[in-house]
């Protein structure tokens, strides 16, 4: 009987064997994945930050014509831009991006002083499609923030923590702005 | 002695079968988990996870209650302790599905729910009786199927899961390039994205629960598979031992 008790504690050690080693799979999987989530968010990001940069010398040259007096408005798109394009750190593009979104409503918003500008098609269809752009970045900024907080949270949480230290996890950081460089966005009218 | 044998071995394959689904199930509730809630003017190709209302579409009539749906199950079964008669097994059960849209408020997104794991509750439950007569679309049912004879039983349960225009639901799987964009021309929104199972992840669920309801039911279900899998198989094992020991005296 002894023999058959031993078989059973085999049989019982077996399986919590195989649920650790699932566990410990599991969990490392489930960190490489949340990681690679937070890497494709932020690729897809990028990408409409790419489109909408690549409108921009058209929306400029749409406006260009009609806007003459607004040289401060027209130069704060493109310094914008500018910085956009040579944004490389996440804190960075944040804050770039910030700017360009500032600068292109204070566009929109002075535009709406001229009505031959409003009536010109290319410039309607211009405005829509960046609206259309901002609309899109803005959910995908909350998605990567989303993706960013889940990993974080996983990466802190008991025994996940443990797992994470082991193999060099460490926090990403969020698409946001701080409330210093938020002030840098208002653009002063003569 | 044989039928104890052949009952312990079914037991012991429900048991692995059990303990590896277990397993599964942990992998998809770690997938709800770990993917954000997506909105549909921000969707992404890849596996997403979205929320919405069924907006409506090309429109099915679900077979029992008649009522206007994007996608029905249906199973007819008997109560009664008799094995299946012939007509119940051949017409036991019936699903049918279009593509619809789901909205949320920045948008929608065609879905189609072929290949999808649906879980919703059950809209429809009749249970005939020789004394009244079964509502109309039990009966054209019946008739539809072939098999009117059907209604002269007693105990035929006739049950129904169907989704609605209008329904919240929560879908996970893949957001790709719809391949059958010619056929729904006419729906609202319709673009050349769809929500639909994918080749490398091929987790595709569709709820009418919220989220953390999903990731409740899924903890319960790897409880059960992990922990009923495993007590099923030391409780196999035990008493294989225990006959072996009572036979021969060994081990």
């Amino acid at each position: 009987m002894a023999i058959g008790v031993g078989i059973i504690v085999g049989v019982v050690v077996l399986l919590v064997v195989i649920v650790f080693v699932g566990w410990f799979v599991g969990l490392y999987n489930s960190l490489v994945r949340l990681k690679n989530n937070i890497k494709k968010s932020w690729a897809n990001i990028n990408v409409l930050l790419k489109q909408r940069t690549d409108e921009l010398p058209k929306l400029i040259n749409s406006v260009k014509g009609y806007m003459k007096h607004e040289r401060e408005v027209l130069l704060g798109v493109t310094k914008a831009r500018t910085a956009m394009m040579q944004a490389k750190s996440k804190p960075d593009k944040a804050k770039a991006d910030n700017m360009l979104t500032g600068a292109l409503k204070t566009l929109f918003a002075v535009s709406e002083n001229y009505p031959k500008l409003q009536a010109n098609e290319n410039f309607m269809h211009l405005q829509e499609r960046i609206s259309g752009l901002e609309n899109e970045l803005a959910d995908r900024r909350e998605f990567y923030n989303d993706s960013v907080n889940t990993y974080n949270i996983r990466i802190h949480q008991i025994p996940a923590v443990f797992v994470a230290r082991m193999l060099g996890y460490k926090e990403e950081e969020m698409f946001k702005v701080s409330e210093a460089d938020k002030k840098d966005v208002e653009v002063k009218f003569d | 002695m044989t039928d104890f044998l052949v009952y312990s071995i079914a037991a012991l394959v429900v048991g692995v079968g059990l303990f590896t689904k277990g397993f599964i199930w942990m992998r998809e509730k770690k997938f709800i988990e770990e993917l954000p809630t997506s909105n549909v003017r921000g969707l992404a190709m890849g596996p997403v996870e979205i929320k919405g209302k069924v907006e409506k579409a090309k429109l099915l009539t679900a077979p029992f209650s008649g009522e206007p749906c994007v996608y029905y199950k249906y199973t007819v079964v008997s109560k009664e302790s008799m094995p299946p008669i012939p007509p119940i097994q051949e017409c036991s059960q019936g699903i049918d599905c279009v593509s619809f849209s789901i909205r949320d408020k920045t948008g929608a997104v065609l879905v189609d729910p072929r290949e999808a794991v649906i879980e919703i509750p059950k809209r429809y439950r009749y249970v005939s009786s020789l004394r009244r007569r079964p509502p109309k679309a039990i009966a054209e049912f019946c008739k539809r199927v072939g098999y009117p004879e059907l209604l002269k039983k007693k105990k035929i349960q006739y049950t129904e899961w169907c989704i609605k225009p209008g329904d919240l639901l929560y879908v996970m799987g893949t957001a790709g390039e719809n391949p059958h964009i010619k056929d729904t021309k006419g729906l609202k929104n319709t673009d050349d994205i769809m929500i639909q199972k994918g080749k490398d992840f091929d987790f595709f669920y569709i709820s009418n629960k919220h989220e953390p309801d999903v990731l409740r039911k899924f903890k319960s279900k790897i409880r059960w598979g992990i922990f009923g899998g495993g007590a099923m198989i030391v409780s196999v094992v035990a008493f294989w031992v225990f006959i072996i020991w009572s036979w021969t005296g060994i081990i």
